[in-house]
């Protein structure tokens, strides 16, 4: 008698336990059905252009001709001409 | 009506997520907007000291998206030094914000900035590649 009590219990207790089982591993299985790659692009393009937007006055300050760069390191880079108005003439003396 | 009772009752959720993933990933409101203002005019007053130093061979980009002194002696200099912590300090902020308005890491937002950085660096500038100082 108490025997069959306790199969009894015991299949019960496996009737309710495995299919809850299975039900969480099926919820977990979906839950990591993302797409992290394509995110990962998207967030990067987002990031740049953000940056990019955010530094845009370093372009226009590049672009108005400021100097930029050491001459000595760059020999290439044109130099902005200095006339000043009160500039000493040359003597000839 | 039920059906249409049911219908809006349940459209109402879909209606509500639709709103709400944009905040969640970070679109820029106003406080974000207005300390990007301040963290650019602070970054753009400083940007012709930082060429300068840069231009110099004082200070370069490193693989972080941080300015770094070229050699620890140049620290000595404290309007260079204090120079690149505010500078370093205010880049943080903005890559702190960015990363929060694309809901992604600092770091992540960090090393893209530095990726933009060394290649935006001059001729004759110095960059940090592998933990070395490299004339670019």
């Amino acid at each position: 008698m108490n025997r069959s009590r306790q199969q009894m219990l015991l299949r019960a207790a496996c009737g309710t336990l495995v299919p809850l089982l299975f039900a969480g591993c099926a919820h977990l299985a979906v839950e990591g059905g993302d797409k992290p790659i394509k995110v990962d692009m998207t967030v990067t393009f987002k990031v740049d252009e953000q940056l990019e937007q955010f530094y845009a006055f370093q372009h226009r300050y590049d672009a108005a001709g400021n100097p930029t760069t050491n001459p000595a390191m760059n020999p290439g880079a044109t130099q902005p001409v200095v006339t000043p108005a009160t500039q000493p003439a040359a003597s000839t003396d | 009506m039920a059906a249409v009772l049911g219908g809006s009752m349940i459209s109402v959720p879909a209606i509500a997520r639709a709103q709400v993933a944009p905040t969640s990933l970070g679109a820029p409101d106003g406080k974000n907007a207005k300390e990007k203002d301040r963290l650019r005019a602070r970054s753009e007053e400083r940007y012709p000291e930082i060429r300068r130093a840069k231009s110099e061979g004082k200070i370069g980009e490193n693989t972080t998206g941080y300015l770094e002194a070229v050699k620890k002696a140049y620290l000595d200099d404290k309007a260079l030094k204090e120079l690149i912590d505010d500078e370093n300090k205010d880049r943080k902020a903005l890559y702190t914000i960015i990363a929060d308005e694309d809901g992604t890491e600092v770091t992540l937002v960090a090393k893209r900035a530095a990726k933009r950085n060394i290649e935006r660096a001059k001729h004759g500038e110095y960059v940090k590649q592998d933990g070395e100082w490299q004339k670019k």
